[in-house]
């Protein structure tokens, strides 16, 4: 191997650094790279949300609630439940003057309100899906048809197939979940009634039902004062000079007794089986009785005296009364027995104490609700 | 080296920014899912429907009466046994295992849900039995005899009556009577009274013709209903309804009639008799009234001549009611739940009673 020449051989001469700065930029330059790829990567897709939490108590009212009734049409057929079973029988017709309402389960009020058609039919459709509920209303309140000289109402209420009954407007119900729905309709008869009037009316008041009376008279418009008396369930009035009567279960109005009289159409009596009417007239006491079964007018006494008073008259029975009166010649005040005598009312002295004829009552206020009667007659049971 | 070097710091700056990077991630808050569970009781046993699971669960075998909460545990009562079923470990255990001779009745959970108060009637020969008021404590699972009563039956001409609780004042006082065609109650004081004084009548009075019983209580005030059965008996002029008793003072604040009622904050729900005159609880609507304005409203609008609503409870976060139907007829009964939130109601399914609705 031939030796090289001093001046021949190569020289290494290393290649020139880059200056510090440079490789310690470059490292952190290739260091903030690979952070941001990491950063990159660790950053990822962003997190799907998470679903809203479910309500529990949506999840068990979904799960038990009766599926909610929105069938396309629901129709309800009224009819005058006539033999009040509950049930729409075959001889039963419809029965119009209600109407439905219905509002969403929680609302304060309805929605909707449809009357029903002369058939006694209403139907609603188009409902959404909800939670519905219903009543029924009797369309009219007003006071009703006239009986001779009184109205009364036709209420009527509600007869569920169990045959129980309830009132109109009903309480608000839920939806029933069907197409067809029957509801019977039956006229509503009080159990009784209070009677009481005031100065020139009489009023009959459902003690259950004291928004509106139940039936009052129209006869008199004077303002003044008129006796209304009461016997069993018949009112009796002096109307045009004579006895009148009203049935108040029959919703009748006769005559009882005609002609009949009393001076002011307060001052008088009747007997408890309303055939004799006793009245002041002109400070005698005078009388009437129903078919002249014992004639009419003034009492004498057995003397023959005409017997003065201011009416403080106890019917003893039907057909004899005590009465304290004074003799029209002696002016002397007894207690009289009157009766029938000779065809004619005849009142017989005793030595009874004057207090034996018991003063009238005080009449007795009755007060509730709106009402606010002078004078309580008493109760009718219906 | 050097090349290891570079490649480790690589390694971790990629790895730095990547935690970095996933800690920059949107966080969604964490939402705890609600859960409702409801306990009650068929014919056969104790049973469990929850809002996370369809169907239902049968948690305990057997014929029981009441199911009532006490913290994390039910009582489950029969007239036999007094079991306690934990709710956290889903184990039942007997605190009073069934013996013929003895009769267990009258469970009430003190307000703070600590305690359990409860009625041992102990049967002594033929004719004779006695009765013995006992505490079991929820937390450590001791029982204690309160008192007890004079043994009955001995004298043949004797009264035979039964002790009785109507739940606890408060958190230290227990409301105790005798029942015998009636009961009536009177405070009892755990840890100070040692028995039932003669004359107890002030919380609660029932005679022929009267019912005055306490429906509920809250913080030593009890809210109780009054009633004339038969107003016949010259009883007609007593005020009747609806009444809160404070420090023994009576004061009527509505004419409402009803079978069962529970309290919640200002509110009163009630199960009202719709229809007064009836003598048992037929023809009742659950009612809220609320004390402070006095107002009513009507919850529920299916009351019917045939069955009774009664046994009205609250959930243990107040969102819910429930109540037991009883078909009078068929003695049919079914737990109804009305959810407060969403003005909802219904029942479950047939054959159920006495449930527990417990918010999670």
């Amino acid at each position: 191997m031939p030796e090289l020449q001093e001046e021949q051989i190569p020289v290494y001469q290393p290649q020139p650094t880059p200056p510090k700065w440079l490789l310690i930029a470059g490292g952190f330059v290739t260091i903030l790279l690979l952070f941001g790829l990491g950063f990159w990567l660790g950053k990822g897709k962003p997190l799907p949300p998470k679903p809203t939490p479910i309500d529990p108590g949506q999840v068990l009212a979904d799960r038990f609630s009766q599926p909610v009734a929105a069938p396309g049409q629901i129709t309800f057929i009224f009819f005058n439940d006539a033999n009040r079973n509950g049930v729409f029988d075959q001889n039963e017709l419809g029965y119009s003057n209600v109407s439905v309402e219905l509002r969403r389960r929680g609302q304060p009020s309805a929605f909707q309100t449809v009357p029903a058609d002369t058939q006694g039919r209403v139907t609603v459709s188009g409902l959404t899906p909800a939670d519905y509920e219903v009543r029924y209303w009797f369309a009219d309140f007003d006071l009703g048809p006239s009986y001779g000289d009184f109205n009364m109402r036709n209420w009527y209420e509600i007869v569920t197939p169990t045959g129980a009954s309830k009132p109109f407007p009903s309480d608000w119900e839920s939806l029933p979940n069907e197409t067809e729905i029957k509801v019977g309709v039956a006229e509503y008869i009080p159990d009784k009634l209070i009677v009481g009037q005031t100065q020139s009316q009489l009023f009959l008041v459902d003690p259950t039902k004291l928004e509106f009376s139940y039936g009052e008279s129209h006869v008199f418009t004077d303002g003044n004062w008129h006796r209304f008396t009461l016997i069993g369930d018949k009112v009796y009035y002096l109307y045009n000079n004579e006895l009148r009567q009203f049935d108040i279960k029959n919703r009748l109005t006769q005559t009882a007794i005609k002609p009949a009289y009393g001076i002011d159409d307060f001052n008088y009596r009747l007997s408890p089986d309303a055939k004799t009417l006793v009245y002041l007239d002109n400070g005698e006491l005078s009388y009437i009785t129903r078919d002249d079964w014992c004639g009419q007018g003034a009492i004498f006494d057995s003397e023959g005296y005409r017997l003065l008073g201011n009416l403080q008259v106890n019917f003893r029975d039907n057909q004899q009364l005590v009465a304290v009166a004074r003799n029209s010649t002696t002016n002397i005040v007894k207690v009289y027995l009157i009766g029938c005598h000779e065809g004619r009312l005849e009142g017989f002295a005793t030595d009874w104490a004057l207090d034996t004829v018991a003063p009238d009552p005080v009449p007795a206020a009755w007060q509730q609700g709106n009402f606010k009667l002078d004078i309580l007659l008493g109760e009718v049971d219906l | 080296m050097k090349y290891a070097l570079a490649i480790i710091g690589a390694i971790l700056a990629i790895a730095v920014g990547f935690f970095v990077g996933r800690s920059q991630r949107a966080v969604m808050p964490e939402q705890k899912q609600e859960q409702v569970d409801i306990y009650y009781l068929r014919a056969d046993g104790l049973y469990k429907t929850s809002s996370a699971k369809e169907g239902e669960e049968r948690l305990l075998e057997g014929e029981f009466r009441n199911v009532l909460a006490a913290q994390d545990k039910l009582v489950v009562a029969s007239e036999s046994a007094f079991l306690v079923y934990n709710l956290l470990t889903n184990q039942a255990s007997a605190i009073e295992p069934v013996t013929p001779q003895v009769n267990y009745f009258g469970y009430a959970v003190s307000t703070d849900g600590l305690r359990v108060a409860y009625v041992k009637n102990i049967q002594l020969g033929d004719i004779g039995f006695k009765n013995e008021l006992w505490l079991w404590d929820v937390g450590s699972g001791e029982k204690k005899k309160l008192f007890q009563e004079p043994e009955l039956g001995a004298d043949p001409e004797g009264v035979y009556y039964t002790l009785v609780t109507n739940g606890w004042l408060d958190d230290k006082r227990l409301l105790v009577g005798r029942a015998y065609e009636g009961a009536s109650f009177c405070p009892f004081t755990v840890g100070t009274d040692t028995k039932l004084p003669q004359q107890c009548s002030s919380y609660g009075f029932e005679q022929i013709g009267l019912s005055d019983r306490i429906l509920a209580t809250d913080n030593g005030v009890a809210y109780g209903v009054k009633r004339i059965v038969f107003p016949e008996g010259g009883l007609q002029r007593d005020q009747t309804g609806l009444y809160q008793l404070v420090n023994d003072q009576k004061q009527f604040i509505s004419a409402d009639i009803a079978s069962s009622l529970v309290k919640s904050g200002d509110v009163l729900y009630l199960t009202k008799l719709v229809d007064e005159a009836n003598f048992s609880p037929i023809k009742s609507d659950i009612f809220s009234f609320n004390l402070k304005d006095e107002s009513t409203n009507r919850l529920t609008h299916d009351a019917t001549s045939v069955d009774t609503k009664e046994n009205l409870r609250l959930s243990n976060k107040g969102r819910f009611l429930s109540w037991d139907s009883n078909q009078i007829s068929t003695n049919a009964t079914k737990v109804w739940v009305y959810d407060l939130k969403l003005n909802q109601y219904y029942p479950l399914s047939e054959g159920t009673w006495s449930a527990v609705v417990i918010e999670h």
